[in-house]
């Protein structure tokens, strides 16, 4: 298990994400990325709308500060889509 | 164990050990010496005069004289699951300090759908029914509580009239809260529930300064953790809050209530005009 933070950007902002989350990789943090953006899409009254967000990106990086993917807001994951809430 | 007239290590610890304490003036500033040393196994004195919960210094006197012999110190410590969920209660706790969350479990995690602050009791429930509740119980502040067996809370509760009323006073506020929590879950984005979780919090709380995780947070909300992380950015740009790693400080509590709308107050109001404003 690692440390992987999921910071964001706003156009030219980053918000740092100073509390991470415990991942077993790299994957995993790509694939929780997408499962938020699968419940963000599918709950605008709580998330807000599509179109205020979809230009944001995950900037997911490790304990070292490195860059280890990033992630589009408007990406989509057809196996994430498709949970229950 | 302390000898009556010795100074005590710590007045927190004496409180939750039921020791009374008393303030001197000592060689370095002010001391605290007990009173009285403690009895093991003998039920504590307590005076109603010396209680902080809202529920049981609305008992009438003789009601409070009938509770109090059950009553005993607890030490609510962050995180601990004091009430079990699906399971039958065991104890009530009267809040004394700090703050229990009602959870709801479900099969993705558990979810905040109340709060008990020295306002009130958790495990409520517990005077209806003695089966198992659904909810679970969570210190989500540190603090003390005073707790007694539920199945005698029920048999005293039900039987006096006037503790009776109380009691079912408490329920119509927590009806009132869960209403507003499931409304606020239901029509509130993020934001909201964020100013709407930090006033309900600064109430039982009474500090601006709240030991808080993003993690934490949004179990509480039951959000996404990233989602927490913007919305507290947005809170902390229009200068609602500070937020440093691990800790949110209050700036500017009326425009909390503003982003919270509707979603703050009902639940509120509604404790005021039950037991009177505090």
């Amino acid at each position: 298990m690692a440390r992987y933070f999921f910071n964001i950007r706003i156009g030219n902002e980053l918000i740092v994400d100073h509390e991470g989350d415990e991942l077993p990789d790299a994957d995993a943090a790509h694939q929780l990325a997408l499962e938020t953006l699968g419940d963000m899409r599918r709950l605008p009254h709580v998330y807000g709308e599509p179109i205020v967000w979809e230009t944001r990106e995950f900037v997911i990086t490790n304990e070292q500060g490195d860059i280890v993917v990033i992630v589009p807001f408007n990406s989509t994951n057809p196996a994430a889509d498709t949970g229950v809430t | 164990m302390q000898r009556s007239g010795s100074p005590c290590a710590s007045r927190d610890e004496n409180y939750l050990r039921g020791i009374a304490c008393k303030v001197y003036p000592g060689a370095r500033g002010w001391e605290f010496r007990c009173a009285l040393a403690p009895i093991r196994g003998r039920a504590l004195s307590l005076s109603q005069a010396d209680v902080r919960n809202r529920i049981l210094t609305a008992f009438d006197p003789e009601g409070f004289r009938a509770i109090a012999p059950h009553l005993e110190h607890f030490k609510l410590n962050l995180r601990d699951t004091v009430i079990e969920g699906n399971r039958p209660i065991e104890h009530v706790f009267f809040v004394e300090r700090g703050l229990i969350s009602l959870l709801a479990q479900t099969d993705h995690g558990r979810i905040e759908v109340g709060m008990v602050g020295p306002e009130g009791v958790a495990g409520i429930s517990a005077f209806l029914d003695d089966g198992p509740g659904a909810l679970a119980g969570m210190v989500q502040a540190e603090g003390e509580a005073l707790r007694m067996p539920a199945r005698r809370f029920r048999e005293l509760a039900r039987g006096q009239p006037k503790l009776l009323d109380v009691i079912l006073r408490y329920i119509q506020f927590m009806l009132t809260q869960t209403g507003q929590t499931a409304y606020a879950n239901a029509n509130f984005g993020v934001e909201a529930r964020l100013a709407r979780w930090i006033l309900m919090t600064q109430d039982r709380l009474q500090k601006d300064e709240l030991p808080l995780t993003h993690d934490f947070l949004s179990m509480m909300l039951g959000t996404r953790r990233s989602s927490v992380t913007t919305a507290t950015h947005v809170l902390e740009g229009n200068r609602l809050i500070r937020a440093t790693r691990g800790m949110i400080t209050i700036r500017d509590r009326e425009k909390l209530k503003e982003l919270a709308g509707d979603a703050y107050g009902v639940a509120e109001a509604e404790y005021d005009r039950l037991f009177g404003s505090a």
